[in-house]
């Protein structure tokens, strides 16, 4: 697949302080690349370079294999983490006043927001006041604002935040048919489970540097250790001492121990020692979650710095 | 340049669709009037004969600057308000990601001098016919003097001036009703002429009156109510402070231009002063 938008070791600082490090990625057409990470990872500054509201301070960004300063307006969509429209304006003024920024002209996107309003569920909303929307209509219309000059890029920061389950399927279902229909798609998110299932290749970063990268199930792959939870009163180093243990973690009576690589859970748990005290066990595998969680929360030793 | 006019297309649209500005227009002038013949009125020599001899046709060109630096003044508080809602109901971004903050930045400035400019053309519309109708055609010839044009030159460099200090100004406050006493003060700059206005009834050449018409925050509207006091105009000070006035709309414009370039895109809070004068030497 052509890569449409190429990142190459993008640094951004303020004042002393490391935003984002030495930063590289790609989307490539027709594929839904996430980026992940905690509140502050750099999720959105990445974002604000690629789109030139920020200048980064290393690295550069190139579209379609030429270094921009800026991905070209017309052929870049962008629904940003921070949402609201103009609110004594009608739906249709907003979605033709972005169109119109785009360069994209207008009857045809006048033709175009009937279509998307009307797959939102927001047909005949056309006149009705920005203010007049519920705040999930409003994302809505913000959502069809970003995509309203048919992009070939779309940058998502943050998609699903702030909505309700069904709206939340809605978003999901369009912007998987977004990237079927050949949309390159670079969104963010600090919600695992839904990117688990739509995005096709994940960049997580923390503290803006790269953590992990590589196609989702891949990545799973690798990762998906099993873990086994115990709830019972036992010591740190008695559970230590079980083979094919690499780390514990203790809170009150409940020990999680992360296995090792390739075990067989049946001859695994035949080699529990018989003192332990086992009020409850549960063996089950590290999710995209848990990796997310356990970079998020800072803990030292993590299983993917092996 | 293109994107500034799709953003000046943008605001005009939005104001002129909004019931709130149409009422302004029809209602700034009525109350100008009503104001200006209560005291007459209330004390009780109401003679319109009276009233209205003070009103001769030689006083037409600084009416017509005097009602554009009116309009200056009414549409420098929409543009702070326009910066300030963008920031607020944070579509800035979304904007930013097509064009650049200066486009952003002078469409506003565009968009709001259209929008004062028809607003001057609807209270002209109004007026004229009026005017006519009371001094007859021949009253027109006072308007269409050289005179007018230099006062209305003066009251546009004034719009140019108060918008960029208005737009940066905007760009720094999220909530106007916590905005601090810095950011009241530098809103209350473009009515600090009226501080001179008594000084300049009682002597239009004096020294209060000249300091006046060099300040620049004040030279606008100073000038235009001295000059249409004054029969001979003192040339040499006019083109002095008009390049006062030039000068300090350049500088204005360049720093309200990187103070928008930041403000803009934070959210959550007001600027401080501190901040400001960060970004002004960044």
């Amino acid at each position: 697949m052509a890569v449409v938008l190429e990142v190459k070791g993008l640094g951004k600082r303020f004042k002393q302080e490391t935003i984002v490090d030495n930063l590289s990625f790609q989307v490539k057409k027709g594929e839904i690349m996430a980026i992940l990470g905690p509140n502050g990872a750099g999720k959105s500054t990445t974002i604000r370079s690629i789109l030139g509201i920020f200048y980064p301070d290393e690295g550069e960004v190139l579209y379609q294999g030429k270094r921009v300063q800026k991905v070209p307006p017309e052929r870049i969509g962008y629904l940003p983490e921070e949402r609201g429209l103009y609110k004594n304006m009608k739906v249709m003024d907003v979605l033709l006043y972005f169109a119109d920024l785009r360069n994209y002209p207008i009857h045809n996107a006048k033709k175009r927001a009937k279509v998307l309003l009307k797959r939102f569920g927001l047909a005949g909303k056309e006149k009705a006041k920005m203010e007049e929307l519920s705040k999930g209509m409003g994302q809505k219309v913000q959502f069809i604002a970003s995509i309203i000059h048919e992009p070939e890029i779309l940058i998502l920061d943050e998609p699903f935040s702030g909505l309700d389950p069904v709206s939340q399927e809605l978003f999901h279902r369009e912007i998987k048919a977004l990237a079927t229909q050949g949309t390159a798609i670079l969104l963010s998110s600090h919600q695992m489970n839904l990117v688990e299932t739509l995005g096709d290749r994940l960049l997580l970063i923390h503290k803006g540097k790269e953590v992990v990268t590589g196609n989702i199930h891949d990545v799973k792959a690798r990762f998906s250790n099993y873990k086994c939870t115990i709830r019972g009163e036992n010591s740190c180093a008695q559970l230590k001492k079980i083979p094919m243990v690499e780390r514990v973690e203790q809170d009150d009576n409940t020990s999680i121990l992360y296995l090792a690589k390739d075990i067989n859970v049946a001859s695994w748990l035949k080699i529990l020692p018989n003192q332990l005290d086992i009020q409850a066990l549960r063996l089950d595998r590290n999710s995209l979650h848990d990796i997310f969680v356990s970079i998020a929360s800072d803990r030292k030793e993590l299983s993917y710095e092996k | 340049m293109k994107n500034s006019l799709k953003v000046a297309k943008w605001e005009l649209k939005q104001n002129m669709t909004n019931q709130s500005f149409l009422i302004s227009v029809f209602m700034t002038p009525a109350l100008l009037i009503g104001f200006s013949l209560l005291p007459p009125i209330i004390s009780g020599d109401w003679d319109s004969s009276g009233v209205l001899s003070l009103l001769n046709a030689g006083l037409l060109p600084g009416i017509v600057s005097g009602s554009i630096f009116l309009s200056v003044l009414l549409t420098g508080m929409l543009i702070f308000q326009s910066a300030s809602k963008e920031k607020k109901e944070k579509v800035a971004e979304m904007i930013l990601s097509s064009m650049d903050p200066h486009e952003l930045m002078h469409g506003k400035i565009i968009g709001y001098f259209a929008l004062g400019v028809t607003q001057v053309f609807i209270w002209l519309f109004c007026a004229l016919p009026l005017v006519v109708w009371k001094f007859g055609l021949g009253s027109l010839k006072y308007l269409f003097v050289p005179k007018t044009f230099v006062l209305v030159f003066i009251a546009l460099l004034g719009y140019f001036l108060f918008a960029a200090l208005l737009v940066g100004l905007g760009a720094t406050v999220e909530d106007v009703t916590t905005s601090s006493n810095f950011q009241g003060m530098i809103m209350m700059l473009p009515f600090s002429f009226s501080l001179f206005i008594l000084p300049v009834l009682e002597n239009p050449n004096g020294v209060v009156a000249t300091i006046g018409s060099y300040l620049p925050f004040t030279a606008s509207g100073t000038l235009i109510f001295r000059l249409s006091l004054l029969e001979v105009w003192p040339w040499s000070e006019i083109i002095v402070s008009i390049g006062l006035l030039l000068l300090t709309s350049w500088v204005c414009m360049k720093m309200a231009g990187k103070i928008f370039k930041v403000g803009i895109l934070m959210y959550g809070k007001n600027a401080s002063p501190r901040e400001i004068w960060k970004w002004m030497w960044a």
